[in-house]
């Protein structure tokens, strides 16, 4: 899926914002280090550091998980 | 060894073919056409009728004394073109004029040696091994007294070394160190040091040689030559400090000697120590290569082979830290070479686990230190330690079973290093987003200039609203030792100091003055040095020269043509950017990874999630419809996979409504968004 110019983002976050408090902001400019990934030639290490990336992505889902249920279980145990 | 000695034979075939050849190609390079049964004798027979025809000078029976002085003195005068010929054809036409002139046989006959000695220089120069090969072995063939044969054996050494025939080339060295003992002395520069250094400069080429050979041979294979080069360097280094002892001269080993233009290279103690501990490094890596092997096959010589390693790496070990202690003066790059051997070394011998770390950090400190010298050949040893060094750590806390403490010792040193990694590619703690803010940086700017172009706005106007940014790219850049001249030059757009028409960037873009009005570039010059052809600025179809011919001189305002040229600057400058991002991120990211996994390890769960975001690194601009950018926020989109959270707000003044985000889904296509736009 592409990302394109117009395309519009909203806030997740915030767990107590109703739909229509929702930061809303439509992009303009995406600059990324996906070309860096995207493999020209077999070999050209592309395919290793896409998956670094990809092992990135889930590490920090995989954490921000777990930092937020460890805050929950500190309030649960207050 | 078969194949090897099935090469030499072979070669050697080709060596008397090429004999034939080459006799013939000098005949005729001395303006003596001969047949080719002539030419088949040529080098078994140093009574080369071409040769002899050449010493037969008439100018004995000519004229008056004075007149064989001057043919003398021009045949001299061609003589010394000739030592500065650049190509074989030039230096052909000179020795056809010398040898065809009424020149006396004492010239002749200098002239002669000279002339093969440059035909060799040459041949060898422009890839022709074995004619310049050929050269050489007349000139032995014929001049066997000579006092420069030394020189020229070793040259022939050197050449069969570039043509990867290793044994020959040590024959051909110890053919040196015989004929060096029949060299007759004088006491002028063919004294008792010259035979000394020929002599010595051919056991450094045996060495080098075995150690060349090895190099070439798998590492299983190697250890044979690999020890043989460090006897020889060993065996080397004493004599050449004895050396130094009896001519109480180091200043004439230092630097290297030129006897009638055939040159005596270097001979100094550190480059001799720096090749010992690199043909050691290399021998210690073949026993443990070969370690690995009986490790499979037979058990019981393991204990043996494995303390064999260990003393070798401490060998290496021992020479390094002698080398650092003796040579501080050494390069860098020296210095940076044995600090990196030295940090392998200690990671293989058997030094108790406990010293292993600190002495492996300390090393690695020094190793760093040694970026402070900003040279570049010296930054790749650096790399290569940090990263073999910052592995070797992360494994070490991933194997340690069950010891908590010195498990996170290691993770922690490992931390250390790949942080020290990064610091090197990236320029600074934390500073690895850098070059994307950078690029974005530009990017932004080329898209103000682009809407300045648009509405003809005047060059000062554009210069003033991208100056900013122009200036903080410029000064990141320098920091992580990037160079953007064109951004340097932004002052030179407009300035036309010596009026005549063009400005003092299009001079300099050219290679003009723009203090002198007579020196003028003319426009296709100046086009296709800017390139304006082709880059397109909007999308009208038409690329920015064609626009420029469309828009008259009437309704064109001055600072038009100006601002395409900052545009192309800028334009030119991303394209520098974005390569250079290509390379440092690619080795950049791995290194990332590593120094999250480090702090994952150590249960620090936020530096981790700071590590780990800065690798799908984004940079996004945006226009608020409600609200704004805010630290750390989550966005995404509702209709496509795009999610990423706010890592860093940049700079408002400078780039409006822009942030630097973790990207954490949806690809980036083609288009706008996209890297390459």
């Amino acid at each position: 899926m592409e990302i394109k110019k117009g395309g519009v983002v909203r806030t997740i976050d915030d767990k107590n914002q109703i739909e229509d408090d929702k930061n809303e902001l439509e992009i303009e400019h995406f600059l990324s280090l996906d070309s860096l990934l995207t493999q020209k030639h077999v070999g050209d290490g592309s395919l290793s550091l896409r998956l670094i990336r990809d092992m990135a992505v889930w590490r920090v889902n995989n954490l921000s998980w777990l930092s937020e249920f460890e805050d929950g279980l500190n309030d649960v145990n207050k | 060894m078969n194949f090897v000695s099935a090469k030499i034979r072979l070669f050697r075939i080709y060596s008397i073919v090429l004999a034939i050849t080459g006799a013939f190609v000098l005949n005729c390079a001395l303006g003596q056409p001969v047949s080719s049964d002539e030419a088949k004798t040529a080098t078994a027979n140093p009574n080369i009728p071409g040769l002899n025809q050449l010493d037969d000078s008439s100018s004995e029976t000519s004229g008056s004394r004075t007149f064989n002085n001057r043919v003398d003195e021009a045949a001299k005068e061609i003589v010394e073109d000739l030592t500065g010929a650049r190509s074989s054809a030039e230096a052909k036409e000179l020795i056809e004029k010398i040898f065809s002139s009424e020149a006396s046989k004492d010239v002749k006959y200098q002239a002669q040696k000279l002339s093969l000695r440059k035909l060799a220089s040459l041949a060898e120069e422009e890839g022709r091994f074995e004619d310049a090969q050929q050269y050489l072995a007349v000139y032995v063939k014929r001049f066997p007294d000579d006092e420069l044969i030394p020189v020229v054996l070793l040259n022939q050494g050197e050449l069969y070394r570039k043509m990867g025939a290793y044994d020959l080339e040590r024959q051909k060295c110890y053919d040196v160190i015989k004929a060096a003992q029949g060299v007759e002395l004088d006491r002028d520069k063919y004294n008792l040091n010259y035979v000394k250094r020929a002599v010595l400069t051919a056991q450094i080429n045996i060495a080098e040689s075995f150690f060349d050979e090895a190099k070439k041979m798998p590492t299983k294979l190697a250890e044979m030559g690999f020890f043989n080069s460090v006897e020889q360097f060993q065996t080397l280094t004493k004599s050449v400090e004895q050396f130094q002892t009896l001519t109480n001269s180091v200043e004439l080993l230092d630097q290297g000697s030129e006897f009638d233009g055939l040159e005596l290279g270097e001979l100094n103690n550190v480059d001799l120590s720096l090749k010992l501990i690199r043909a050691l490094h290399e021998l210690s890596i073949s026993k443990r290569s070969k370690l690995s092997i009986s490790k499979r096959g037979n058990k019981e010589s393991i204990d043996a082979d494995k303390q064999e390693v260990e003393k070798s790496f401490k060998e290496v070990h021992d020479e390094g830290d002698r080398f650092i202690k003796n040579y501080d003066a050494a390069a860098t790059k020296k210095k940076g070479e044995v600090l990196y051997y030295v940090l392998h070394a200690i990671r293989n011998s058997n030094v108790a686990p406990s010293k292993i770390s600190s002495e492996l950090l300390k090393k690695f400190e020094d190793l760093y230190k040694l970026n402070k010298e900003n040279d570049v050949k010296t930054l790749p040893w650096i790399l290569k330690g940090a990263g073999e060094l910052g592995q070797y750590f992360f494994q070490k806390g991933k194997d340690e079973k069950g010891k908590k403490d010195e498990k996170e010792e290691s993770f922690e040193n490992a931390k250390r290093v790949f942080e020290m990694h990064v610091e090197l590619i990236a320029g600074g703690k934390g500073e690895s987003e850098k070059l994307l803010e950078m690029l974005y940086g530009l990017q932004y700017a080329e898209t103000l200039i682009d809407e300045k172009i648009k509405q003809n706005s005047l060059y000062n106007d554009t210069f003033n609203d991208v100056r900013g940014i122009v200036d903080y790219v410029k000064s990141g850049a320098k920091k992580i030792g990037l160079k953007l001249p064109l951004l340097s030059n932004l002052g030179e757009i407009g300035v036309d100091e010596d009026g005549d028409g063009r400005d003092a960037y299009d001079e300099l873009l050219t290679g003009h003055s723009d203090t002198n009005p007579d020196n003028v570039p003319s426009r296709s010059e100046v086009d296709e040095k800017v390139k304006l052809k082709g880059v397109g600025n909007d999308a009208g179809g038409k690329d920015a020269n064609e626009e420029k011919l469309f828009v008259t001189s009437d309704t064109a305002p001055d600072g038009f043509s100006d601002n395409e040229k900052l545009k192309n600057m800028v334009t030119q400058s991303i394209k520098y950017l974005k390569s250079q991002a290509n390379i440092r991120y690619r080795h950049i990211l791995p290194v990332l990874y590593n120094l999250g996994l480090c702090y994952e390890n150590l249960s620090n769960i936020d530096e981790a999630l700071t590590v780990f975001e800065r690798i799908p690194a984004a940079v996004v601009k945006v226009n608020p419809l409600k609200g704004e950018f805010v630290d750390d926020a989550i966005f995404e989109s509702p209709d496509t996979p795009l999610k990423f959270q706010v890592v860093k707000l940049l700079d408002n003044d400078l780039y409006p409504d822009a942030a630097l985000v973790c990207h954490l889904g949806g690809d980036q296509k083609g288009g706008c968004c996209s890297y390459y736009r």
